[in-house]
């Protein structure tokens, strides 16, 4: 028995690291996506989009431009599961919920320093690849997420005492 | 335009399906693969290596045991000879050059080489006990010569080793096929390995008039390694206490006497 | 479901917007088509297979987008921004974001 061990170290290593990687890993994304979804709920009313407003100008009282990002790692289970991929070809389904992840933080954190603002305009999206060095051994796999856009505060919103860095 | 608050409610980025069922599908999809490939390989090596002439092989085997420190020993010389009047004139041993000779290693193994050498670890010869003993592990040497043993299994390990790094990549290959090319060559080696004991056994009758000493070393060795049948499933020969099973079946049913046997002479002076 | 990269819908007033929608897709190419890329390679012209993958995503990743804006009750999509990364060796990402809008 002992002896069967010995000659597959490499196969067990592989296989803990898979199941670490799954329980681990799903445990922090459930946390992660539980966390998204209760800031988002918060911060609905705060609308971030990629058009250009036309507010009237007397109704601003001021506006910046704000950003966010968030870099979140892979795990290896799903490092595991990309690389069988990569194999077959297809949906790459384990880094989807990693790039949304990253997506929704990065703008949840845009929009969280813009407090008390009444919409973030031409917002716009910028992603860096999951490190075109992840599928190698012994590299940092992750994907990074910059949201930026111009926020606008309104003299007439009801929060208007809010603090207007600029 | 006015801004209306709406959550939403499903995620439309993300898949639907686990992503374990995922894995089982690819991994299953990537083990057929492998098999198929392996197969694939067996066949293409074994239906190639009918066409290697035996002097590239002898070329081949030159270079790789040109800096082996083999020593040589009359008592292994004598049995070799021995054998070698055995050969039937139609088999391809019976034209072939043999070279036979001891390297200092504490391993229990013999091994048959490229190039027509037997290589016996000293560790065994301390283990033998009669000449007939040796003659039946040098016959079971030279029967993986007779079945071009020594050239099939370097050629499936060689093109299944860079055809899988191939195909999955540097990542996947070298913590996977180290595993399946054990496992998937461990049924096949082991198939060679009794077919190459049956051949040894029937060059120890021919040349010796009975079958004597064909399962004593065997016997010694089981009874000294007790290791569990599970590690044998993917061992590279088979379980010895199958192999006695296997030789003593065969002298029953072709009727061959087991007599004594000729002890093998003291460590010869240098 | 109207889509636009400006900032309206010609000859549309829109009525009301409901924020940021977005949809992505990350999309691997199967070895044998890596295998004939890489011979490709040598000789130069139009990638035909990963031209088709790299179309087929993108249309998923629309699709996604809209689903999106359908869930919240838009009717158009406006200003849409696509976008491409490399995301792991092999593979590729697919994204695709605008503004979800009822129009009249």
């Amino acid at each position: 028995m002992i002896e069967l061990i010995m000659q597959n170290v490499g196969l067990l290593t592989l296989l803990f690291l898979v199941t670490l990687g799954y329980t681990v890993g799903t445990l922090v994304e459930k946390r992660h996506y539980r966390s998204l979804m209760k800031r988002e709920q918060a911060l609905l009313t705060l609308p971030a989009v990629t058009i250009k407003h036309d507010q009237s100008v007397d109704e601003i009282r001021g506006s910046m431009m704000v950003s966010g990002s968030a870099v979140i790692s892979i795990d290896y289970f799903k490092r595991f599961l990309a690389r069988l991929r990569n194999i077959f070809g297809g949906r790459v389904k384990s880094y989807e919920t990693l790039v949304d992840r990253s997506r929704r933080e990065a703008i949840l954190r845009m929009k969280a320093s813009a407090p008390g603002a009444a919409i973030i305009v031409n917002m716009r999206l910028e992603t860096a690849a999951i490190g075109n060095s992840a599928n190698q051994k012994r590299m940092i796999g992750s994907v990074e997420t910059l949201a930026y856009g111009t926020a606008i505060w309104l003299r007439t919103s009801p929060t208007s005492e809010a603090p207007l860095k600029i | 335009m006015k801004f209306k608050p709406r959550p939403l409610a499903r995620n439309v980025n993300v898949s639907q399906g686990s992503r374990l069922w995922d894995l089982c599908l690819l991994l299953s999809g990537m083990v057929a693969g492998l098999v198929l490939l392996f197969i694939l390989a067996g066949f293409f090596v074994d239906s190639l290596v009918k066409f290697i002439p035996p002097s590239y092989e002898d070329l081949l085997g030159h270079h790789l045991t040109n800096n082996l420190d083999l020593s040589e020993d009359p008592r292994l010389d004598h049995i070799l000879q021995r054998l070698e009047g055995e050969f039937a004139p139609d088999e391809a041993n019976h034209t072939r050059h043999f070279r036979i000779g001891i390297i200092d290693r504490e391993e229990i193994n013999a091994v048959a080489l490229p190039g027509g050498t037997i290589v016996v670890f000293s560790g065994l010869l301390k283990e033998v006990a009669s000449e007939n003993e040796l003659a039946m592990i040098v016959g079971h040497e030279l029967g993986h010569f007779a079945h071009q043993d020594h050239l099939t299994r370097l050629g499936r390990v060689l093109l299944f080793g860079i055809a899988s790094r191939l195909v999955l990549g540097e990542a996947i290959s070298s913590r996977l096929t180290a595993f399946f090319t054990r496992t998937l060559h461990a049924s096949y080696s082991r198939r060679q390995e009794t077919a190459a004991d049956l051949y040894g056994l029937s060059l120890l009758v021919k040349a010796y008039g009975h079958a004597g000493g064909a399962v004593d070393f065997f016997i010694r060795i089981a009874e000294r390694r007790r290791s569990g049948r599970l590690a044998h499933l993917v061992a590279s020969h088979p379980h010895p206490e199958d192999r006695i099973e296997i030789l003593k079946k065969t002298i029953q049913a072709k009727g061959w006497p087991v007599s004594s046997k000729i002890a093998l002479p003291e460590t010869p002076p240098p | 479901m109207y889509i636009t990269n400006i900032e309206t819908i010609p000859g549309k007033t829109i009525v009301e917007h409901y924020g940021l929608v977005q949809g992505s897709t990350v999309r691997a190419k199967h070895i044998g088509r890596d295998f004939m890329a890489s011979l490709k390679n040598l000789v130069g012209g139009e990638l035909k297979g990963y031209t088709e993958l790299l179309g087929d995503a993108r249309k998923e990743a629309v699709e996604r987008m809209k689903a999106q804006a359908s869930q919240l009750g838009a009717n158009a999509v406006v200003n849409v921004r696509f976008a491409t990364s490399s995301v792991a060796q092999g593979a590729a990402e697919l994204f695709a974001y605008g503004t979800a809008v009822r129009v009249e």
